[in-house]
């Protein structure tokens, strides 16, 4: 590619390239003097960084293609409402799940726990709890103090007291360490006034062991 | 992003559909004119505008609402229309490379009306929008985020998911191939001094 007549330091590519640079401001001060001599010699570069300028400007005024009138509207209609809906349906079903779940399990928990499994204390010994075998020492700091403790065969009951029943094997220790086989209660709502003592959440293994007048 | 666009965003992002649908009244004629661009056609535009919204609206969750949201509508709006073309079969794949890591040059063969038979043809807009559905349309996707919508090289370089680098050499050789058609087409005549670019 020849030089325009006169134009020493650049050529025309090397110019052009250097025209369509974003920030020209940051070329070296000898190539924007190569530049500049170029631009003042070579009418062909002109024309072409015209050109390019006319085409920045003639981009940047294009005009604006509306959305039709309805665009929003059609579109909020296509939205994936089964989404929404899915969200409700789910809210229901949670709702309803959780309704059959307290129907079934909550109520008759509600009773157990309102209504404790009683016995009545009687001197009638066939009547009440009876304790089979002999009282067995446990350490206090394996059974806390004041709950009722079921050794094997055996029940021994400490008192009138409220707290968890504990199964205890026959080497003194907690045969399932710290698992509540039970709980004793105390009612005392009774119009008569008469003290009542109640077991709830009573395990199966534990019944066996608990022998008095239940009601 | 103004507090008024963050807002609705950010309550868009939660399925708000009254936030959305300002949100879409803000941007849908943008979108739209730079779907219009790339695909150089008015129905396509319309029916791709759609398919961004709706593709916005479902990947909300994914948003970062700390970025600035409209990189992240034109990013989903270029892949979009990248893809439509792709799929179009008039696309005609010609064998000179594109020379930015991205060797596919592209040119529609429409049928359809081209925008600029309705316009003068020595009208620079009309001659621009004909020009421009003859051009790459990589080329067209970063012509329309720089100077239509004022993009900073560094936010186009995250839509197109491209080097900032990049974004200024691709832009430089869009330029030249957009004059080269306006040459080729008559609007501009042939500057003799310079190196004839083709379709690069």
């Amino acid at each position: 590619m020849k030089n325009p007549k006169g134009v020493k330091n650049m050529d025309c590519s090397k110019y052009r390239q250097f025209a369509c640079e974003p920030d020209t401001t940051s070329l070296p001060k000898a190539t924007l003097a190569a530049m500049k001599e170029h631009s003042q010699l070579c009418v062909p570069c002109q024309s072409y960084v015209a050109q390019l300028w006319e085409i920045e400007q003639g981009l940047k005024c294009l005009a604006m293609v509306k959305a039709p009138a309805d665009f929003t509207r059609t579109l909020v209609k296509c939205l994936p409402t089964t989404e929404q809906g899915s969200t409700a349906w789910s809210l229901w079903r949670t709702v309803g799940v959780a309704a059959i779940i307290l129907l079934f399990f909550g109520f008759p928990t509600y009773m157990l726990l309102e209504h404790p499994q009683t016995f009545v204390e009687s001197n009638d010994v066939r009547a009440a709890v009876r304790i089979v075998g002999q009282s067995v020492i446990v350490p206090e700091d394996v059974v806390v103090k004041g709950d009722l403790r079921v050794y094997h065969a055996s029940l021994w009951v400490l008192g009138r007291v409220e707290g968890n029943v504990y199964l205890v094997s026959s080497e003194h220790s907690l045969g399932d360490k710290g698992q509540v086989r039970g709980q004793i209660v105390r009612q005392t709502h009774l119009p008569w006034d008469k003290v009542v003592f109640g077991f709830r959440n009573i395990s199966q293994e534990l019944r066996s062991y608990l022998r008095g007048a239940w009601r | 992003m103004d507090l008024v666009e963050k807002a609705l965003v950010s309550r868009a992002k939660q399925q708000d559909i009254h936030a959305f649908a300002e949100l879409v009244e803000l941007y849908k004629d943008r979108i739209v004119s730079f779907l219009f661009r790339m695909t150089g056609n008015r129905e396509d535009a319309y029916d791709l505008a759609q398919d961004v919204f709706l593709k916005v609206y479902s990947n909300f969750h994914s948003f970062d609402s700390s970025l600035r949201f409209s990189p992240w509508l034109y990013r989903i709006a270029q892949n979009l229309a990248i893809d439509f073309l792709r799929r179009k079969k008039k696309i005609v794949y010609l064998d000179e490379p594109l020379g930015d890591g991205d060797d596919r040059v592209w040119q529609i063969e429409s049928t359809d009306p081209l925008p600029a038979e309705v316009a003068e043809f020595r009208d620079l807009e009309g001659a621009l929008e004909r020009a421009l559905v003859l051009l790459n349309p990589l080329y067209r996707a970063v012509l329309m985020l720089r100077f239509v919508e004022e993009m900073s090289y560094e936010e186009i370089a995250n839509i197109l998911s491209i080097p900032s680098t990049t974004v200024k050499t691709r832009l430089h050789r869009a330029r030249e191939a957009l004059r080269q058609i306006l040459v080729e087409q008559g609007y501009y005549e042939e500057s003799q001094g310079g190196k004839k670019y083709g379709l690069q």
